[in-house]
């Protein structure tokens, strides 16, 4: 996986840059601003959509990396 | 950001729910589910916008360094084929504290747990948090539960004293937490001024990705999905 791939990946998942036109690199940074605010749960997330007409932007990723947590 | 918030922007946790797991494989048919997906949807639900990746970059090109301006403005072009009735006002919690707890320490977030075991109770305080949790001071800086038994809180460092708010540091690791304050259900109504002072005062960890995988297995701490990994060193891949 690139350099890029991860930086941006990293940061959508993290809801930090990637949304707000900036860059960030593949490292987690101090959360000290707004971020995306995510739904938790696929229900609650489409029935919000409906509700409002919005699309939807659905990711996935693992809150674990080779068995660790608290790290995506 | 601004263009997140023309979104309703989902993330599921992969491997942590059976059901979870078993509508992301639609999206993969005879694929081993991968450890991180990426798709666009209609409001419907249903209809795909893109096809599913791994990640956003495939929607932009990957060989480009302008990549996260290029997402945001390709989001602005989708979302404005949709006219938004309204904003999002649903509480935008998290499947369980378990999860909801880990999540806050991957993304280096406050967890705001509403603890409440009767239904009606539950849902008036989940309403009028869910108004919080989309107020301009406060949308993307806190994490969501909400649970019904304080036995499920058994990671936190004390036993609430009753039904009430918490404001929730997690761990480094997600597995743990701190319970910086209490708030009392019938106390909500001082809920904003305590978020604020919380928010203002609080120093995010400062986490980087080798050094936070290295300590934790140093330290021998093991994530146990729910749900067998089909992806990435666990799974041999």
């Amino acid at each position: 996986m690139s350099v890029p791939r991860i930086a941006l990946l990293t940061s959508l998942l993290c809801g930090a840059a990637a949304l707000a036109g900036g860059s960030s690199g593949p490292s987690t940074e101090p959360a000290t601003g707004p971020q995306i605010q995510w739904f938790g749960t696929w229900d609650a997330a489409r029935a919000e959509a409906a509700r409002t007409n919005r699309p939807i932007l659905l990711t996935s990723a693992a809150p674990a990396c080779q068995g660790v947590s608290g790290i995506w | 950001m601004a263009a997140s918030r023309k979104w309703i922007c989902v993330r599921l946790a992969t491997f942590e729910d059976a059901d979870e797991a078993a509508f992301l494989q639609t999206f993969f048919g005879r694929r081993d589910l991968p450890n991180t997906a990426f798709v666009l949807l209609a409001p419907d639900g249903r209809t795909r916008l893109t096809r599913t990746q791994r990640g956003p970059l495939g929607l932009v090109g990957e060989a480009t360094d302008d990549g996260p301006a290029e997402l945001a403005r390709y989001l602005d072009r989708v979302a404005a084929d949709y006219q938004a009735k309204t904003a999002p006002a649903a509480l935008p919690q998290t499947l369980d504290f378990r999860r909801a707890l880990n999540v806050a320490a991957c993304d280096s977030q406050p967890l705001l747990v509403l603890l409440a075991p009767g239904e009606a109770g539950r849902s008036a305080a989940s309403a009028r948090i869910a108004k919080l949790a989309w107020d301009a001071r406060y949308v993307g800086r806190l994490q969501y539960a909400v649970v019904a038994d304080a036995a499920d809180l058994e990671a936190l460092d004390r036993r609430p004293a009753g039904s009430g708010v918490l404001l929730v540091e997690p761990g480094r690791f997600g597995l743990t937490g701190q319970v910086v304050d209490e708030i009392p259900l019938k106390d909500l109504a001082r809920l904003p001024a305590r978020i604020d002072t919380f928010l203002k005062e609080r120093t995010p960890p400062d986490k980087e990705h080798r050094r936070h995988v290295r300590d934790g297995r140093r330290n021998g701490i093991k994530w146990q999905t729910v749900v067998p990994q089909t992806d990435g060193p666990a799974a041999g891949k």
